[in-house]
């Protein structure tokens, strides 16, 4: 795995002190409670590495926007007229107002509302008002525009940015966890995910690595979710046990999986990892038949949809995707949506019903989770004991056929795997 | 029915064919003025074949209704004085 960063231990004093906070079994409570670690995660890693920014669904037609986040930054994520995805600093050249208000829209050029500079959709300038106190138009050539991603990569329909003019490409960036996102699209019969479903905006007042680790713990589901488990009669609950041939998987580069595929392989029906029998979803099924063959798309059925969480802010737990946005030290905002499938509307009505009951205003899951989130920052605000165990599973750890380390479905291996990428960022 | 309302957080404007002359032309509202231009047949079929660099020149505020006061007048298309019929 290629590392963004060279270690400045014995160089930088702050990377030897971070360094001593990482454990190969703990972590120290100030990692979450720290603002000048929080100032150095915002400049070594998410103004350093991919971070996901939005999906070309959401943009669909020329000149189509949409406002997105990278950490604290304000950025607009644009369609040009030629088709070409564009994510832009939301803030003007001239005196640093926010242009773009709307959540969406569709504009080619953006009028900022403090003195009417008037920019494309590219961030080119396009004029201001009154211009001979710039000395006329041909000014518009030595004044800034928008100031642009320096890159921007799109890995099936998943638009990333880096904030960083040089580093690995997003390929490297995302190694082993893109064929998760295969495995995800695999399941629409045309092979494309669409994020049309609207966004539920949900802020916590916890630390953001108190997400990303929450994402792939097997070890919580039982405990923290056992009330919609009950009351939906959802099977997955059980798969997140020590009899479960469910693994916890570190993928490299921070990104970690709950792989749950052996348990649904077990089970061998078609859609048995959405809990939906065929018959409730015909169309979808005949749709991916035809589209693989019969064979096949039973096994991309059976195997269902990958949970996983690519390092630092997309997670995909299997019909939901949230995009993790930390504000502060101590906030952070979920950005959730049902995951749609193109060609698939008898599948996509079900997942909206599903997300609402989990992820929605009102939804059990997401509210379970984020009481814990909450409880934890508060409590790691304790001074005594100062560090948080990280060791379950550690003794059984193994290595799988394709090289990765594996633990049990309830194994803290994905939380020491972010660790150990963390620190290569960080230190 | 009212007009057609075409609009984003930068701009509102109203659309409509208008018929009262000897033939259609489109009338065009700044509902945030009030302030009114028609395009004929014609003027529209030279906006579809503009090229890019004529559309974004005219989205420079200078070129018109913020330009400095010895580059002309502020607006040339000016606001309906007439009355509108009856529906």
């Amino acid at each position: 795995m290629t590392t963004d960063v060279t270690t400045d231990a014995g160089t930088d004093p702050e990377a030897d002190r971070i360094r001593s906070l990482v454990r190969p079994d703990a972590v120290h409570g100030s990692l979450y409670t720290d603002p000048a670690v929080y100032a150095r995660e915002l400049e070594r890693i998410w103004y350093t590495t991919w971070v996901y920014v939005g999906h070309t669904s959401e943009v669909p037609e020329a000149d189509d926007y949409v406002r997105k986040t990278i950490g604290p930054q304000q950025v607009v994520m644009t369609r040009d007229k030629t088709g070409a995805i564009h994510v832009l600093h939301n803030r003007c050249s001239h005196r640093g107002n926010l242009v773009c208000d709307a959540d969406r829209g569709n504009a080619g050029s953006f009028r900022c509302p403090y003195h009417g500079w008037t920019f494309a959709n590219t961030g080119d300038l396009l004029g201001f008002p009154f211009n001979q106190g710039y000395g006329g138009s041909s000014a518009r050539d030595r004044l800034p525009g928008l100031a642009a991603a320096p890159r921007v990569e799109v890995y099936r329909g998943f638009v990333f940015a880096s904030l960083a003019a040089e580093g690995p490409t997003l390929r490297e960036h995302l190694g082993p966890a893109a064929e998760r996102l295969d495995r995800l699209c695999a399941l629409s019969p045309a092979g494309e995910v669409e994020l049309t479903a609207g966004w539920v905006r949900h802020e916590v007042t916890a630390n953001w690595k108190m997400l990303v680790e929450n994402e792939t713990d097997g070890y919580h589901p039982q405990f923290v979710h056992s009330s919609i488990f009950s009351i939906s009669g959802s099977g997955i609950g059980a798969l997140y046990s020590d009899k479960s041939t469910a693994v916890t998987r570190a993928l490299g580069g921070g990104h970690t999986e709950n792989d749950l595929s052996p348990e649904f392989r077990r089970l061998g029906v078609p859609m048995g990892w959405a809990g939906t029998p065929e018959t409730k979803i015909p169309d979808y099924v005949a749709a991916m038949r035809a589209a693989h063959g019969t064979g096949k798309a039973d096994e991309i059925m059976i195997d269902g949809s990958p949970h996983v969480m690519i390092f630092p802010n997309l997670f995909v737990a299997e019909i939901q995707l949230f995009q993790i946005q930390p504000i502060a030290v101590d906030r952070t905002v979920q950005h959730v949506t049902a995951i749609q499938f193109k060609d698939a509307p008898d599948l996509n009505r079900r997942l909206v019903t599903q997300c609402v009951g989990s992820v929605g205003p009102a939804g059990m899951l997401l509210a379970d989770d984020a009481e814990m989130y909450e409880r934890n920052q508060r409590g790691v605000a304790a001074r005594h004991p100062e560090w948080l165990d990280l060791s379950r599973g550690l003794q059984r750890e193994r290595v799988d056929d394709d090289g990765f380390t594996i633990g049990t479905a309830t194994d803290e291996t994905s939380m020491r795997a972010m660790w150990a990428h963390y620190l290569e960022l960080m230190a | 029915m009212g007009p057609d309302v075409v609009a984003n957080e930068f701009a509102t404007v109203a659309v409509s064919v208008d018929d009262r002359g000897n033939g259609t032309r489109l009338r065009l509202e700044d509902r945030r003025t009030g302030t009114v231009r028609y395009l004929d047949a014609l003027e529209l079929e030279s906006i579809v074949w503009a090229p890019e660099e004529w559309m974004r020149a005219l989205l420079d505020p200078s070129r018109h209704r913020w330009r400095d006061a010895d580059r002309g007048p502020a607006q040339e298309s000016l606001p309906e004085s007439r009355p509108e019929p009856p529906t």
